[in-house]
């Protein structure tokens, strides 16, 4: 185990405060880019992959594929991407043959082989519910994300939203799915 | 228990295994049931797709703190970079007259501005891999730079048990330990058994001979290069007229 993972732990992670996300950004920036050097892409592709294996990083943090660090942040980083980088090789056709088989480089890969890398765009559905979410007030949003992706139970919602009981919150949280339904439903 | 407290026990990963198994029944049974539980999962990948835009925004903001932070990141020296200039200038400092008299390509230098070490792009090393393979080791050797190591265990693996790219990675490993007349063996031995590395066996067995100053040699390696395959086509083509 590496320092970092001592310092930040995976509930701090699962807060995200910015200066969480920031500090472990920072913390393993120079590590991956040095790693990522070896592949034949630019700097500036490897800072988009860096991000970008931060962020399918988070989201698996976040829904809970991550149940504890068994491994320092970086590993978990360069696990996903190295898969990032072998797929933008192989879209640039750089450097690796055109014959070069990805499969064969995931497989093995247990640290992160549970993890969602690799998620097919919203359907048309989800792209219509994600538009009318954003127009439901900042409270339900903040409260339906709380719950469905911060992964709050009702009582935790109730404790840090400062409501007088679950009961307040199960219909706060009914009302605003009422309200997005009707919004889908209104437009269709 | 009703069944908005099942979909919230459910989504807060609190289900009993009793709750899960009535879950899983009106899953099945229930069409309303199944469309709540639908909604709700949408919500929450369409939740999570905006969360993960939002990050990214925020990492792109946290790039652009260090970049304006640190001016000359860019300035980061570059040893190689240095390192040439600097047998450049002793060379020069040195007086090395005989350099003048030396026509043609200077072979040191398109060596050097060419050549870059291959990735292991076939074998993925993971911590925590329950069984030792030989393989994994040489591959990990050969990704933290310790040629030396790689050679070792890529030698230890059984007749038997070789594969393809082995002897292109072997190539690889002794090309960088300067260990040219092994690595051209390898190599070579890529190429008559026409593997799927045989583009990259020809680029590299035309920097070698690039080092060693066979410019026929190079360049037959290159116009195979050019003509059959397109790796490194641009570069070949570049290295092809220079040498010309």
């Amino acid at each position: 185990m590496e320092n970092e993972t001592a310092v930040v732990t995976l509930e701090d992670l699962r807060k995200g405060s910015d200066s969480v996300l920031k500090k472990v950004y920072e913390e393993n920036r120079e590590k991956f880019l040095n790693f990522a050097k070896r592949y034949n892409l630019t700097e500036e592709e490897n800072i988009d992959v860096y991000q970008d294996a931060y962020v399918i990083f988070y989201d698996n943090v976040m829904s809970g594929k991550v149940e504890s660090f068994t491994s320092s942040i970086s590993t978990y980083l360069f696990g996903i991407g190295k898969y990032l980088i072998f797929d933008q090789m192989r879209k640039n056709k750089k450097t690796v043959g055109n014959n070069f088989d990805l499969s064969r480089v995931g497989e093995s890969d247990e640290l992160v082989s549970t993890f969602e890398i690799e998620k097919p765009g919203l359907t048309t559905e989800q792209q219509l519910l994600r538009k009318y979410f954003e127009t439901l007030g900042k409270k339900c949003q903040e409260l339906l994300t709380l719950f469905y992706y911060r992964g709050l139970t009702i009582q935790e919602i109730m404790e840090t939203g400062g409501y007088n009981s679950e009961n307040v919150v199960k219909s706060q949280k009914s009302r605003c799915m009422k309200t997005l339904k009707e919004r889908i439903t209104e437009n269709r | 228990m009703d069944k908005d407290q099942l979909l919230l026990n459910y989504f807060s990963k609190d289900l009993t295994p009793e709750q899960e198994q009535l879950f899983n029944e009106l899953l099945a049974t229930d069409a309303e049931f199944k469309a709540q539980f639908n909604f709700e999962k949408n919500l929450q990948v369409v939740i999570r797709d905006k969360e993960a835009s939002a990050l990214k925004s925020k990492l792109v903001g946290f790039e652009k703190d260090i970049t304006e932070d640190v001016p000359v990141r860019t300035l980061r020296p570059n040893y190689q970079k240095w390192a040439m200039a600097a047998s450049i200038a002793l060379l020069i400092a040195m007086g090395w007259l005989g350099y003048n008299n030396f026509s043609g390509p200077n072979y040191g230098k398109l060596y050097e501005s060419n050549f870059s070490e291959y990735p292991n792009t076939v074998y993925a090393i993971t911590r925590g891999e329950s069984v030792e393979s030989i393989e994994r080791n040489a591959f990990s050797a050969y990704e933290s730079g310790d040629y030396k190591t790689a050679i070792e265990n890529f030698n230890k693996i059984p007749e038997t048990d070789r594969k393809d790219y082995y002897d292109f990675y072997l190539g690889l490993s002794h090309m960088n330990l300067e260990q040219q007349v092994e690595s051209k063996t390898f190599l070579n031995s890529v190429i008559s058994s026409d593997t799927e590395f045989t583009p990259e066996a020809h680029w590299y067995l035309a920097l070698i001979s690039i080092k060693e100053k066979d410019k026929e040699n190079a360049k037959q390696h290159l116009k195979i290069l050019t003509s059959e395959y397109d790796y490194q086509k641009e570069k070949a083509l570049v290295l092809l007229q220079e040498l010309e």
